[in-house]
């Protein structure tokens, strides 16, 4: 890992600022029921996307977290997906 | 007074009628007990994403309404010992929760029912979701 991380060192990153999808439509709104919008926050495995990569506000990806999490006790969501 | 939302998964072999019995009896527990129920929603069955009590599909209704807080300890001790559900929990709607959200809302609405698989189906009702598809 270590020496992995002393070539990227020289690499240049630039990363487009993305916008939160629901900061941008106040109408959208988060929660566990709806799986049609949560399902675009976890990976094929079933795993929730970081912030980094959703592009989710703070606030928001909190919103996201908690209602992935309540969907999974209630079989909404799935707590892993194996083979996937 | 605070509004919660119930939601209860029966058996996927549960009659009709007991699940009418069921919310029925949990409603006149609510308004005896001063609260009000806002709105009922029936998904009908659904395929769970892993089994519960080894059901791979259960029927789930939704029991939106406000009321004081020890009125969820009664609602628990009716459903906890009911066979015919498998799972259920409440959860608070929050303080930016104002129950007239619901007040244009037909009492009892109806979700379409996915019988088949378990993918990518419902909208919830209240909104019309606008969708942008890139995750
Ligand atoms: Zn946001």
């Amino acid at each position: 890992m270590v020496t992995k991380r002393k070539n990227q060192k020289k690499k240049t990153f630039y990363s487009k600022r993305k916008i939160c999808r629901f900061c941008a439509n106040k109408e959208q709104t988060i929660s566990y029921k709806d799986y049609s919008t949560l399902r675009h926050f976890v990976s094929e495995r079933g795993k929730i996307i970081p912030r980094r990569i959703s592009g989710n506000c703070a606030k928001h990806q909190r919103e996201i977290t908690r209602a992935i999490k309540r969907a999974r006790v209630m079989a909404i969501m799935p707590f892993t997906v194996s083979g996937a | 007074m605070r509004g919660y939302e119930l939601c209860l998964i029966f058996h996927p072999e549960t009659p009709d009628g007991d699940i009418t019995g069921l919310l029925n009896s949990i409603s006149d527990l609510i308004t005896r007990q001063k609260g009000s129920v806002l709105k009922h929603e029936k998904w009908g069955k659904k395929s769970f994403k892993y089994p519960i009590k080894k059901q791979t599909k259960g029927s789930y209704c939704f029991l939106y309404f406000m009321a004081e807080p020890p009125v969820l300890r009664e609602i628990d001790r009716m459903v906890r010992y009911n066979e015919t559900v498998l799972r259920y929990t409440t959860t608070a709607l929050g303080k930016h929760f104002k129950p007239e959200q619901f007040a244009h809302a037909d009492h009892i609405t109806h979700e379409p029912s996915d019988d088949t698989s378990g993918t990518d189906t419902h909208e919830v009702a209240k909104q019309p979701a606008e969708e942008t598809t890139d995750a």
